[in-house]
């Protein structure tokens, strides 16, 4: 059976079909529960690359399988299917509705995907006491809590929202743009940690997107974006050299 | 269910916007429909005002300027009728019923009518509904008064109340009838017509009152008290105008023809039916105006939703980027736009109702007795009901341009916000 869980090969992809690509994948590969550490600095296209795994943006050219299906062949409403049923998001800037209550932004994902909802139910449970369950593993036990509006919790805590936003309904795939870059060193990686286990016990698989290369170590695998827009550099560059031997 | 909901929560979120967008639609729905209402009112007491009188006949004048004056008090009749003409008239073998009637004096602004028992026999209004009395009974003696409704509510008058009648119409009078006193001895049943704001005296009465008048004021040598006058012959010699009901209605152009070619007294015989018609096409232009002037305002409180729209569209790119990154599809986030914008126009439009009808009750007593128009509070009629469809419609349609935008920045944004 394949483990593999992402798979991308000759990917390109530009903001501007008659220009140059920003971003060049020529092949890789994420397994079932693999932490993979993206890194890369500002502007190289760290979110762009999240953009495109989550099937927001539509690939220049290339290939892209998500658990064996190919996003280049998807409708845009099967591409947010896709994400809807398979993926969870956590953001830099945490990304949460300010109109509603922590409980209510928990659940969100529910409502956009029957997957997810069927997943809790096998468990025997209904998506509030999910909610709550995962809350209360990224440390927001506290009930009181759990009714308030999320602009009444501090920073930390609306980041660990974030995750169970993400992490609810159990989904495949979840994808981290930066989201420790708010929060200081040791809050950052207290973060981590919580995200990597709750990851660990739902064998999900993690993408995570940082400049930080400090949090390296804590992960299976690290790329660097970087790579990908150097491999499209020297491929234009050997390109400018044949058109001069010409 | 969910996009009604976040719908829902969003709206609450931004309660002042929304709170001044509903409003600004309630005010338009409030004005269409006010107008509406008061277009029908005004219809209703314009067309309900008079009913089975086949001719009405006066001294020689405009057709619409002897309704006006004799239905509803508008205005003066050009001249008299002499008594002598009206009695050969109303002997035509042609005429089944007559009513006399004598116009000029006035209570408290409301006109008074100088008449007999027919027109209590015979007056018809609305679907041929007769006169009927709330309270008391018809005049019988020369100084007896019936008051219609309005009249008796706004002042509060009983049976056997006395009320002086002034000289001329209009609510200040430089003499009045001080000496020869009415008492009430009937009150009329509401009728929603001018005939509620109205006295009925008798035609004896309206010949007492001035029978020691020269040239519209008190004659300064002659004078007789209510008792010496009951002893006069109270005859009228002229009256204003008198309505005619025909024994055969096929028979009206023939009697309109020999009344209007009377040798002895120039005179004008009017149908009731058609005259209103006309004077209410003459308005219907008014009531156009209007309901073009109401439109506009409508579309103005429309605009004012779809700039408060759009003003926020800008602000919530990144809720709808949020709500891309959890699975919604750009149409699902164009829904909740336009879910947003039904709501804010539903609730506008019932704000709106609310308003019209509380107003109605509030207005409802002052355009009866005031300016005569009968308004009906209860009730949506077809008219208002094409009036709220047209206004969600719109809504609907205006809601969508947002919608729009925010469909096109969600595939733009993706999960995240570039601006």
């Amino acid at each position: 059976m394949n483990n593999s869980i992402i798979q991308i090969q000759n990917l390109n992809f530009g903001w501007d079909k008659s220009k140059v690509p920003f971003i060049t994948i020529p092949e890789l590969e994420v397994l079932k529960s693999e932490h993979l550490l993206i890194k890369g600095d500002s502007g190289s296209g760290k979110t762009t690359f999240l953009n495109l795994i989550s099937g927001v943006l539509p690939l220049s050219s290339g290939e892209i399988k998500i658990l064996e299906k190919k996003l280049v062949d998807a409708s845009s409403s099967q591409r947010d299917a896709i994400r809807a049923n398979h993926m969870g998001v956590i953001f830099q800037m945490f990304n949460l509705i300010p109109y509603l209550s922590v409980i209510e932004n928990v659940l969100i994902p529910i409502h956009f995907s029957e997957v997810k909802r069927n997943k809790i139910q096998t468990k025997g449970t209904t998506a509030k006491e999910e909610a709550i369950r995962l809350l209360s593993e990224l440390g927001l036990q506290q009930k009181e809590i759990h009714e308030k509006k999320v602009t009444e919790l501090s920073v930390g805590q609306q980041q660990r929202v974030a995750a169970a936003r993400a992490l609810i309904g159990s989904p495949e795939i979840i994808l981290a743009d930066e989201p420790t870059s708010a929060l200081d060193e040791k809050n950052a990686m207290r973060f981590l940690d919580l995200l990597l286990e709750e990851c660990k016990k739902n064998n999900s698989t993690l993408l995570y997107v940082s400049h930080d290369s400090r949090i390296q170590q804590r992960f299976q695998k690290s790329i660097s974006i970087n790579d990908f827009t150097e491999t499209m550099q020297i491929i234009e560059k050997k390109g400018k050299e044949a058109v001069v031997c010409l | 269910m969910f996009i009604v909901k976040l719908a829902l929560k969003s709206l609450l979120n931004r309660k002042f916007t929304v709170a001044l967008t509903i409003f600004s639609i309630a005010i338009s729905i409030t004005l269409l429909l006010g107008v509406e209402r008061i277009r029908i009112g005004l219809e209703n007491s314009f067309t309900n005002s008079i009913s089975g009188t086949d001719l009405i006949v006066g001294a020689r004048s405009g057709d619409e300027q002897l309704l006006l004056s004799t239905v509803f008090h508008i205005g003066m009749a050009t001249s008299n009728i002499s008594w002598h003409s009206y009695e050969d008239i109303a002997a035509n073998e042609l005429i089944d019923w007559t009513i006399p009637i004598s116009l000029g004096d006035s209570h408290e602004g409301f006109g008074v009518i100088g008449t007999n028992h027919d027109y209590f026999t015979h007056y018809q209004f609305a679907n041929k509904q007769h006169l009927q009395f709330q309270d008391g009974k018809a005049f019988q003696k020369t100084f007896d008064a019936v008051l219609g409704a309005d009249v008796a509510a706004l002042h509060n008058y009983k049976i056997g109340d006395e009320i002086v009648i002034n000289h001329g119409s209009g609510k200040i009078a430089f003499h009045d009838h001080g000496d020869k006193p009415f008492r009430v001895t009937g009150i009329l049943k509401r009728t929603g017509t001018p005939v509620d704001q109205t006295i009925h005296v008798s035609l004896e009465g309206i010949e007492a009152i001035h029978i020691d008048w020269v040239n519209g004021m008190p004659d300064k040598h002659m004078h007789f008290s209510a008792d010496e006058v009951e002893e006069l012959n109270l005859e009228p010699e002229y009256i204003t105008a008198f309505l005619v009901g025909l024994k055969n209605r096929t028979n009206i152009l023939a009697v309109q023809r020999q009344i209007n070619t009377n040798k002895s007294e120039p005179l004008t015989a009017v149908m009731p039916g058609l005259t209103l018609q006309r004077l209410w096409n003459m308005m219907g232009k008014i009531e156009s105006a209007l309901l073009i002037v109401s439109g506009f305002v409508a579309v103005a409180g429309l605009i004012g939703m779809l700039v408060a729209l759009l003003t926020g569209v800008n602000e919530r790119r990144r809720e709808m980027a949020i709500l891309r990154s959890v699975g919604a599809s750009p149409l699902k986030i164009f829904g909740l736009i336009s879910c947003e914008s039904i709501v804010i126009t539903v609730w506008g439009i019932a704000l709106g109702i609310a308003v019209v009808f509380l107003l109605l009750q509030i207005a409802k007593p002052i355009l009866e007795t005031q300016y005569g128009i009968y308004l009906n509070p209860s009730g949506i009629s077809l008219q208002e009901i094409y009036i709220i469809g047209t206004v969600i419609i719109l809504g609907i349609l205006i809601g969508i341009i947002p919608g729009y935008k925010i469909y096109k920045y969600s595939l733009l944004d993706g999960m995240t916000v570039k601006m």
